[in-house]
């Protein structure tokens, strides 16, 4: 997972670092291309559409029954029966697919969250900075130092909270710029990455522990070490606008991706 | 872009922007900027000029003209702001005081605005439909920028005083004095603390318990009233204060925004939500200061200040104007006058405190002694007038200030006053602490009575509840309370205790307004005042006491002891030697010869 995250990660920033120029749906718009190019062809190994088709006709004869025998009460609920039917057993059909895509695109998903998904620190803006042990730790506070680069600086001595097994500081940007902040704890350094920028950029607020699940979801840094006796590193970067629980960013790739969807479909033989 | 008018208080720097207008404007070729200044005092900017400590008000002194600038009659923040924006005096845009009195009760009343909530819906469960809500400007008259907009001029009016709710009438305002907090007043805060025995304190906020942990202080942070419960109830969120078992250092979390400070240190604005039912929330910002971590956790959070970015409230016109100010200057205090003065006055803050608190308020932080501290705001006032000089050099630059400043030493209860002379009478003299809000007071044989810091009223019959003075006798009764109130001598200073009365029907214009109004107005000498106590209505044993509190200096006098002042960098083409004619000569630069229609500057 380790190795898989670190190539998507330098493909990422490679493409991304190409459409940091443009205005960012331009750039979102480039990446629901590449994305409708990347499952059309899934959909059309994977979707049955003769299956499909068969659905689709039961739709129609549903409707066309409706229409016609709209005096019967009884053909008119028989044919509702078989829409809905139908519609159920259409949506199934995209079931497969759905699956088979979601395994690309759970990954591209979690890198462009946090390239698209987080705001920047900006210049005299502050933040918190944590570092979580462990549920095993002992609760009594570590030796803990930190060393933050020239850009930034670390306007509190360190806060232990025993209950919570955390250790904080609160970070200010002074200039803009990719930081590396180092902790070391117990004598053991570790790094934080803090991107102080008001642009698109890789921004991690999570460095996490070395699970699978972790690094699924939190790929945009390299997992602690194994024999890291922290269980995580934060730091709190200010969330851009979500409707509905999903990020605005992904709102506008699905919409940006329709046109496409339905302007490449024909090549990739896919018929909804 | 035709005329910017920008209003500090106490000397804070407002912002001034250029942008675009949704409105027809023509092009007059003539911009105006109005810097208004709360409480700069003529006598004090001249000791400063002298000092060549304000070059670019010596400036304009040198090149335009400069004089006193005759203030409103009381010299209070929210006549005087009225009289230069409406052009008239109190008789006609009905604000005579802070306080106004309700005739029914006779408790005093906000003079600026009001709130009114509609029936609320039926209950489901715990919640309802909540009510509508309105604000009302008690301000009556047009300010002087509507007849510019209607002559297509544009005005852009910034922290204007008693403006709030921003009128609509400009291109772009922004309310000032007189803009409550999240919860509708004029600025509470709170003050929370470990201590097992605290005091709470008299007004301008309340004092809260913190339940003390191994690792940590909980509290509750009270909001407004959650208008979505049936049950009445405030709005509310979880405060925990985690502190370090060896640094003074301490994590705020209030809901889930999480601060990290070090004692003796505040915070940037931190976004806090109150949940108020299922989908529906309230942000508000609020400013910390970690007090002290050790021996008892306390922390002060500043009251809760409409969110720029969200807010509940208008402050702005148009209704983002807020929001485009907060991008650009990353958030500030809306709540109409922000320094914390009552958490001074009420010994939460000390004056280090207080000070810093001031200069985050005011965007600026230095670390000015005591004595350098109002030189040095004059000197921010000035340099704030150069940069506008330098910025617009082909501009008309006005600089005001609605009146000025003086010390207060001495202060007077005018109710305990009336009792003393048989005016007011006690229904139980021999209670040892008066409970205030006239709630000792027998009105059946009471003829007078006095709210606010300067308002004396005749206990009316026909207009008072429990009136009992016959209109007819009412302009004799204040003729003789008038006489005695200016032969009345301090004892301490063995000088008179009131220089001037001004009985209302004399002084104010008759513009519909004056029955808001008290009977008469007392001018206290310079240097004295009414009391605090005496204005909410409590009456005191003693008439005359020492001002022993922090706040030091004071206004609400003789209003031609302090006059404010007036500068500007080239002649006006109409005087303006008062408040009123001011507004006029405003409007006259732009060639609109009639404002306000029934002026009493004009």
């Amino acid at each position: 997972m380790e190795t898989f995250n670190a190539l998507l990660r330098s493909a990422f920033d490679a493409l991304l670092g190409v459409l940091a120029g443009l205005p960012e749906w331009v750039a979102l718009a480039v990446l629901a291309m590449l994305v409708t190019l990347l499952i059309l062809p899934v959909i059309r190994w994977t979707f049955n559409h003769s299956l499909a088709e068969r659905f689709k006709r039961g739709i129609y004869s549903g409707l066309f029954e409706i229409r016609l025998f709209n005096d019967r009460l009884g053909a008119t609920f028989r044919g509702l029966f078989d829409v809905l039917r139908s519609t159920v057993a259409y949506m199934g059909a995209w079931l497969l697919p759905l699956v088979v895509m979601s395994i690309p695109m759970l990954p591209i998903f979690a890198h462009l969250h946090f390239h698209y998904g987080y705001s920047g620190l900006e210049p005299g803006s502050s933040t918190v900075l944590k570092a979580e042990f462990a549920a095993d730790r002992e609760a009594a506070k570590p030796e803990v130092s930190i060393v933050a680069p020239a850009g930034l600086s670390v306007d509190t001595p360190a806060l232990w909270i025993p209950a919570q097994r955390e250790l904080s500081w609160r970070l200010s940007a002074v200039e803009p710029g990719d930081y590396v902040v180092e902790i070391e704890i117990d004598g053991e350094r570790y790094d934080k990455t803090v991107v102080v920028s008001e642009g698109s950029a890789r921004r991690s607020p999570l460095r996490p522990a070395r699970g699978f699940l972790d690094q699924l979801i939190y790929p945009a840094e390299p997992p602690l070490p194994a024999a890291s006796p922290l269980a995580k590193i934060t730091l709190d970067y200010p969330e851009r606008s979500s409707f509905l629980f999903v990020p605005g960013w992904c709102w506008l790739l699905i919409a940006l991706s329709i046109p496409f969807f339905l302007l490449f479909k024909g090549w990739f033989g896919v018929e909804l | 872009m035709n005329i910017r008018i920008v209003f500090g208080y106490l000397l804070v720097a407002a912002l001034l922007t250029v942008g675009g207008c949704g409105r027809a404007h023509r092009e007059t070729g003539k911009q105006l900027v109005v810097i208004g200044i709360d409480g700069m005092d003529w006598d004090y900017a001249q000791r400063m000029i002298s000092k060549g400590r304000m070059p670019a008000l010596a400036q304009l002194q040198r090149e335009g003209t400069a004089a006193p600038l005759g203030t409103s009659i009381p010299p209070l923040s929210p006549i005087a702001w009225s009289n230069f924006m409406t052009g008239t005096d109190s008789g006609t845009h009905g604000i005579f005081d802070f306080l106004h009195r309700d005739r029914e009760s006779y408790f005093p009343t906000s003079s600026l605005s009001k709130s009114e909530q509609g029936e609320p819906g039926p209950c489901f469960g715990r919640y309802r439909l909540p009510a509508d809500g309105t604000f009302e400007m008690l301000r009556r008259g047009d300010p002087f920028w509507k007849p510019l907009e209607e002559d297509g001029v544009e005005s852009w009016i910034l922290r204007m005083p008693v403006n709030f709710p921003p009128s609509g009438l400009a291109t772009r305002e922004l309310s000032g004095m007189g803009t409550p907090d999240l919860t509708g007043s004029l600025g509470e805060f709170s003050f929370f603390t470990s201590a097992l025995f605290y005091e709470d304190v008299g007004s301008g906020g309340k004092v809260y318990p913190l339940d003390l942990w191994e690792d940590r202080a909980e509290g509750t942070l009270y909001g407004p009233e959650n208008i979505y419960l049936c049950e009445r109830a405030k709005a509310e969120t979880p405060l925990i204060v985690y502190f370090d078992s060896e640094e003074a250092v301490a994590k705020v979390m209030i809901g889930d925004t999480e601060t990290i400070l070090e004692a003796g240190e505040w915070s940037d604005w931190v976004t806090v939500t109150f949940e108020l039912a299922p989908t529906q929330s309230l942000t508000a910002k609020v400013r910390l200061y970690l007090r002290a971590v050790r021996p008892e956790v306390e922390l002060y959070v500043s009251p809760l200040q409409i969110d720029p970015m969200a807010p509940v409230m208008p402050i702005s016109t148009p209704a983002d104007f807020a929001a485009e100010l907060a991008k650009t200057t990353g958030g500030f205090y809306t709540q109409g006058m922000p320094e914390d003065t009552k958490a001074a006055t009420e010994s939460l803050f000390s004056i280090d405190e207080f000070l810093a608190q001031a200069r985050i308020a005011s965007h600026e932080i230095s670390a000015a002694k005591y004595a350098e501290v109002v030189p040095e705001l004059y000197e921010r006032a000035d340099r704030m007038v150069a940069k506008a000089l330098e910025k617009l050099p082909d501009a008309t630059i006005v600089v005001m200030s609605d009146h000025g400043f003086s010390s207060w030493r001495r202060s007077m209860n005018l109710n305990s006053w009336l009792r003393d002379e048989g005016y007011l009478v006690l229904k139980d003299p021999s209670l040892a602490k008066d409970p205030g809000l006239f709630r000792n007071v027998d009105w059946a044989r009471t003829r007078a009575y006095g709210v606010g810091f300067n308002g004396l009223y005749v206990n009316q019959r026909g207009r008072e509840s429990n009136g009992i003075v016959d209109p007819v006798g009412a302009a004799d009764l204040l003729d003789e309370i008038g006489a005695k109130l200016l032969e009345t001598v301090d004892p301490k200073t063995g000088a008179p205790a009131v220089t001037r009365v001004y009985p209302s029907h004399r002084v104010f214009s008759d513009g519909g307004a004056l029955e808001i109004g008290p009977d008469m107005v007392v001018g206290y000498a310079k240097g004295s005042r009414g009391s605090n106590d005496g204005a909410l209505g409590e009456i005191e044993p003693e008439v005359f006491s020492d001002n022993t509190g922090a706040w030091t200096a004071d206004h609400s006098m003789d209003h031609e002891s302090v006059p404010g002042v007036l500068f500007t960098n080239k002649p006006l083409s109409n005087p303006a030697p008062t408040l009123t004619d001011l507004a006029f000569a405003v409007v006259a630069e732009f060639g609109i010869d009639e404002f306000p229609v029934d002026t009493t500057g004009q």
